[in-house]
């Protein structure tokens, strides 16, 4: 970095070639421990055992046994931070050190001497492994172990440099700002300190230019210092040396700032990425305060909850929730929050004759806004005649008055009902009726009255006797034969928790919080009327329980299962469709293609096609695959009714052409690298173009297309503004079973988590998201393992 | 005789077989047709082609939709009634004359009948013709309200600033200016930093630092928008409240989606101008620092300028980036379209009104669904044009190096 190197060739210049080839294995040594370390992080503040809920985990309880029950007090914090990235950075705090060593270095000279005692890192007695990952061990160790070989030696201190002082005095800066700003939030004061060098460094520099420019001497005043160095060339003198010193000083001041500058720029990535890594982790696991409605101990005061059989648990449902609240949670839990409730319990009368809908100005003619609100099944007698009248046109005493022959007369009706009058027709006669003058055709009975069991619960079970009954028919007992005979005990279970005894959490803290303020956290809750009955349990909102469960609409018991199998349909699918696709296209383009301009239209058009945002191939998924195709992507075509074409297939196709031009670009390189020599000498034993592509050129590059295949996949996992445009769901109950079900992927989850402000969401949010990652972790790791030893083996 | 005569025949023979031998070797030699080659070649073909036909199909899809849109009608109440029954033949309407007076030519709309209007006899009385736009005449009674068709022209789309679409406003300028705005902050972070970065990288730092730096940016390119979305909302808005702005800023804002925005361009920016900068020869870094020049006057006066159209065409492709993500916008930036200058108010961008609209089940050749393909142009047309740019810019500032 500094000026005395300029004229030496720069470090590595020579194997730029080599770094371009993707991460080095170190990289990958540290994703790995990237990767345990947050899995380690996972099991210390996961609850420990499953039994005691209540309980902080282990981890927390040790570094909570303390007279305080606080882990850290806050400045621990900075100090720490500190000293691991000296640790990791030494270099960078050279100059600090140097600054801190001024009073040492002076109190010798003061006195006479040379050298003090100071203490130092003895070196590791180890050699240094050349290979990568011992070499990365080794450096572990070496952190790790420095505290244990502090050794006082003889050290005579260098000479301070002025460029040593000066960077000193710059962190110095930098760090009293950061105290400044540090005013008991830790986070925020870290990415102050981001946005200050970030932005802040980039405003001082240009001030400073700007003012160096200003001090420029203006043409008058160098009028004399131009004709004296035409004086003295033409005497033959050159400038005195002192000139020549100052000018290459101020040049060396304005070089090592810029350079501090553009390193700067590297480290203001690397906080970037930190904090926002750390704020990750942040949100997932902490204090919260839970509560219930009614607590799981009075639900059953003999046995814990979770003991209880699936019978048991039935006959608590029968106790304890009233008709409706358990027709809502049959809904919830079997059909979907979502579900239409016209085939729930029937049409609306509005739903029935829209162009009747309430309009002042024409009362006598429209319904009346509370009687178009009510259900068909609903309505009394009075209400059957208004709407019988003003639906279909038949005069009201007619109705009132005459039989249905004669009130229906020319009209369709059962016969077996001629004689009665409409108010002695049961409700089901008078849907039948209805439906049979109806004048849309959508108009049937279960339009009106909803669908019977047997179709609302098609391919699900339920008893033989309530296959007619409609849903709001049904009785308590029949709800709850519903829930048992669908649902295992462990889903019963966490009904129960959710909806009876409605678990939820009042307010969450974030981990740093927990860690430093447990006595803060104490008092908030002690102020409070809500949080007071609660009780304080620290959660770990990232488990495998919460991945393993299926989700539900409340983030106490809401989990990632849903979503994920619908990202990985989305994403199988994807690869199956891009991977063909891609490979075709890159092997036309690079082995059969002519140099002609449709050729080189199609190479420009892949190459623009990447740049095109990703919410635009949303639009076109919506308007080709879900709405154009919609009879092959909702599964119509092979007999699947419930569905649209907001489909996992519909999803994959759109993501596919999304990372078709990726994946093309990245096979197109691989199988430009495979030697022309290999080709030569297939077409020289005679295979033809396709025997040589087939079996000599793809199996060669088939380590580059697999790395571009995944990395473009792992790009496909983390994509929502498409998918949320093609009709992936923010809420959805049932798992995607196939290309032509509904889904939610992790990322719509993430989003609709994210943006919902009550307490816990984001948490949750934050749970998904470390997830999304590990998972991206994993696949690029193993994108790069891949390439690693089938290019080796390839050379080889 | 005849033994020698048929040897001779013989050995003739063998010689001619050989011959016709040759010949068919020879023969077998020139191109045998290879229809199963063939089709390969033409599936192969076809595969290429799909990404052609992505783009038509965006092309298309887009301009077909958007046309929808503008053709179509929505109806304003004109506040004024009709005041003598019609009957499904009348042609001559009479109003009270207290509202909004059509155009000739205007679509208006009685009830369910659409119908054009001929000739203004007065202000209230006109001539029209009637179940035009495929509605049928019929009857309506007096005391019925008249609505006036109107088609969103393309200048009103273009120029307007309200983005209401109950109140039949489309005016695109909303949106488009809290794409500007949010990009506009995105790229005030991302370009010094991210170009900072990539001259660090190719200049200063030795193989083993670029080592480390090159997947760290790598990793900041491979995280999911939707997290930098979380970031934004649950970090740097808190962030930005507790220490800037305590009030003036809400909860939803242009300025923490842009700064989040930024954050996730720098690796596209570093890494394209890096490539840019590591492709100037090294012989010309040596010159300059033969005649003396320090690193920095090496890279802003040899370097940069050398690397220029890289350089320009990755902040591009920054800004196209920018326009085009849609996440963290619609997690951080707000809901509900809002032309304002302030990047402290919520506002919502193009790509985040479409996110927003098309969540959950839209309804096919609503207003809603239509005016998401006019958005989609207009932001397609803005990416293109960006495109175009850096390409231009590729090849006017192109220095070509040996």
């Amino acid at each position: 970095m500094t000026e005395q190197s300029l004229l030496r060739p720069k470090r590595g210049a020579l194997d730029a070639t080599q770094a371009k080839r993707g991460l080095p294995f170190w990289a990958l040594t540290l994703i790995l421990i990237g990767c345990a370390v947050l899995v380690i992080v996972a099991w210390l503040l996961a609850p420990w055992v499953a039994e005691d809920d209540t309980a902080a985990p282990i981890g927390i309880q040790l570094i909570n046994e303390g007279a305080t029950r606080n882990f850290a007090p806050m400045w621990l914090i900075p100090i720490g931070a500190f000293l691991l990235i000296y640790a990791a950075l030494p270099r960078l705090f050279y100059p600090y050190l140097q600054l801190l060593s001024i009073p040492f270095r002076l109190l010798p000279a003061l006195i006479g001497i040379g050298s003090i005692n100071v203490v130092r890192v003895a070196p590791l007695p180890l050699k240094k492994p050349r290979s990568g990952s011992g070499r990365a061990l080794h450096t572990l160790a070496d952190v790790l172990s420095a505290p244990l070989r502090l050794r006082p030696v003889r050290y005579t201190p260098p000479p301070i440099s002025a460029k040593a002082a000066r960077n000193s005095g710059l962190l110095m800066l930098l760090s009293l700002l950061y105290f400044w700003l540090y005013q008991g939030q830790i986070l925020p004061s870290l990415l102050a300190a981001l946005s200050a060098l970030g932005i802040g460094f980039w405003v001082v520099f240009a001030v400073a230019l700007a003012v160096i420019n200003i001090w420029r001497i203006t043409p008058e005043e160098a009028q004399p210092i131009v004709e004296e160095i035409v004086e003295r060339r033409e005497g033959g003198l050159m400038p005195p040396e002192s000139a020549l010193a100052r000018t290459l000083r101020a040049r060396r001041v304005t070089a090592s700032g810029w350079s501090s500058a553009f390193f700067l720029a590297n480290v203001v990535g690397l906080v970037a990425l930190i904090v926002l890594l750390l704020n990750i982790i942040n949100q997932s696991f902490g204090y919260a305060v839970v509560n219930y409605a009614i607590k799981p101990s009075e639900l059953s005061p003999d046995k814990p909850l979770e003991t209880l059989s699936e019978a048991e648990l039935a006959r608590l449902l029968e106790d304890k929730v009233n008709r409706n609240r358990l027709r809502a949670i049959v809904r919830d839990n079997l059909l979907g929050r979502q579900f239409s409730q016209i085939r729930l319990s029937g049409a609306q009368v509005i739903n029935i004759f829209p162009e009747r809908a309430f309009d002042p100005e024409r009362s006598d003619q429209t319904f009346s806004r509370a009687l178009g609100d009510k259900r068909f099944s609903t309505l009394n007698a009075r209400e059957l005649v208004t709407v019988f009248s003003l639906g279909l046109g038949i005069p009201r005493e007619s109705l009132e008055n005459e039989p249905i022959s004669v009130a229906f007369s020319g009209k369709a009706f059962n016969p077996a009902i001629a004689d009665k009058k409409l108010s002695e027709l049961s409700i089901l006669e008078a849907a039948e009726l209805l439906a049979a003058n109806a004048p849309r055709p959508q108009v049937t009975v279960d339009y009106l009255l909803g669908d019977p069991i047997e179709k609302l619960f098609e391919g699900r079970n339920f008893r033989p006797e309530v296959a007619e009954k409609r849903y709001d028919e049904l009785a308590i007992g029949e709800y709850i034969d519903l829930l048992e005979d669908n649902l295992d005990t462990t889903q019963l279970y966490r009904i129960i928790l959710r909806d009876v005894a409605q678990l939820r959490y009042d307010r969450a803290w974030t981990l740093i919080e927990s860690l430093t303020n447990y006595q803060g956290i104490l008092a908030e809750k002690e102020a409070s009327d809500t949080l007071r009955e609660g009780d304080l349990q620290f959660k770990a909102w990232l488990s495998l329980d919460f991945i393993l469960t299926e989700l539900t609409a409340s983030p106490a018991t809401t989990g990632l299962r849903t979503s994920l199998i619908g990202s990985l349909w989305v994403i199988i699918l994807t690869i199956l469709i891009a991977l063909p696709l891609g490979v075709g296209a890159a092997v036309y383009l690079e082995e059969y293609a002519e140099k002609n301009l449709l050729n080189a239209v199609i190479e420009t058009n892949i190459r623009n096609l990447a740049g095109v945002p990703s919410i635009i191939y949303g639009m076109l998924g919506l308007a080709i695959f879900v709405r154009a195709l919609e009879q092959l992507t909702s599964g119509a075509f092979i007999g699947i009714t419930d569905s649209n074409g907001r489909t996992v297939i519909s999803a994959a196709f759109t993501m596919a052409l999304l990372i078709l031009p990726v994946v093309i670009i990245n096979a197109q390189e691989a199988i430009r690298a495979v030697p022309s020599s290999i080709r030569e000498a297939s077409y020289g034993v005679g295979a033809t173009k396709w025997q040589t592509t087939a079996r000599q050129v793809l199996p060669a590059a088939f380590p580059g297309i697999l790395t571009g295949l995944i990395l473009s996949v792992s790009r496909a996992i983390g994509e929502t503004a498409p998918l949320l445009v093609v009709g992936g769901l923010t809420f959805t109950l049932i798992d995607p079973n196939g290309p032509f079900s509904k889904f939610s992927v992790v990322p719509i989850q993430i989003y609709s988590w994210t943006a919902d402000p009550a307490t816990g969401f984001r948490n949750v949010a934050a749970a998904a998201i470390i997830t999304l990652l590990i998972v991206l972790l994993l696949l690029n790791t193993t994108a790069i393992v891949l390439r690693q030893r089938l290019s080796k083996s390839l050379r080889g | 005789m005849t033994l020698e005569t048929s040897v001779e025949t013989a050995g003739f023979r063998t010689a001619a077989d050989r011959l016709a031998g040759a010949t068919d070797a020879y023969s077998s030699l020139n191109k045998r047709p290879r229809p199963f080659e063939e089709l390969i070649r033409l599936s192969l073909f076809f595969c290429a082609l799909v990404s052609v036909l992505t783009t038509l199909g965006i092309v298309v899809v887009l301009s077909t939709e958007a046309l929808n849109f503008f053709t179509r009608y929505g109806f304003r109440s004109a506040e004024q009634l009709l005041i003598q029954p019609v009957s499904a033949e009348d042609t001559i309407l009479y109003f009270d004359g207290k509202g909004g007076v059509p155009r000739v030519g205007q679509i208006i709309r009685l009830n369910e009948e659409d119908m054009r209007v001929l000739r203004l006899i007065d202000n209230r009385t006109f001539e029209v013709e009637r179940g035009v736009l495929g509605s049928r005449p019929e009857p309506h009674r007096a005391n019925t309200t008249l609505f006036l068709g109107e088609q969103v022209s393309i200048i009103e789309f273009l120029t307007g600033t309200r983005w209401v679409p109950q109140g039949a406003d489309f005016g695109v300028l909303a949106l488009v200016m809290a794409t500007l705005i949010t990009s506009l902050v995105a790229m005030l972070v991302a370009g010094p930093i991210g170009l900072g970065a990539a001259i660090f990288i190719s200049e200063y730092a030795s193989a083993r630092l670029r080592g480390i730096l090159k997947p760290i940016l790598e990793i900041l390119a491979a995280i999911p928008t939707v997290v930098y979305g979380y970031f934004a909302l649950t970090f740097i808005t808190p962030l930005l409240r507790n220490i800037f702005w305590q009030s003036e800023i809400g909860a939803y804002n242009q300025l923490s989606a842009g700064l989040a925005m930024g954050i996730m361009i720098i690796p596209t920016i570093a890494s394209i101008s890096e490539d840019a900068l590591s492709a100037v020869p090294r012989s010309l870094r040596e010159g300059s620092y033969g005649l003396g020049a320090t690193r920095r006057e090496t890279v802003f006066r040899v370097l940069i300028p050398a690397a220029l159209s890289g350089i320009l065409a990755a902040f591009i492709l920054g800004v196209s980036r920018a326009v085009g993500e849609t996440m963290i916008v619609a997690i951080a930036s707000g809901a509900g379209p809002n032309f304002s200058l302030n990047p402290l108010e919520a506002a919502e961008t193009m790509t985040g009104h479409i996110a927003r609209i098309s969540t959950g089940d839209l309804s096919f050749n609503s207003v809603d669904y239509n005016s998401l393909f006019a958005i989609g142009l207009t932001l397609f047309a803005i990416t293109l044009v960006l495109n175009l740019i850096s390409n231009l810019i590729r090849r006017r500032f192109r220095e070509v190096y040996q």
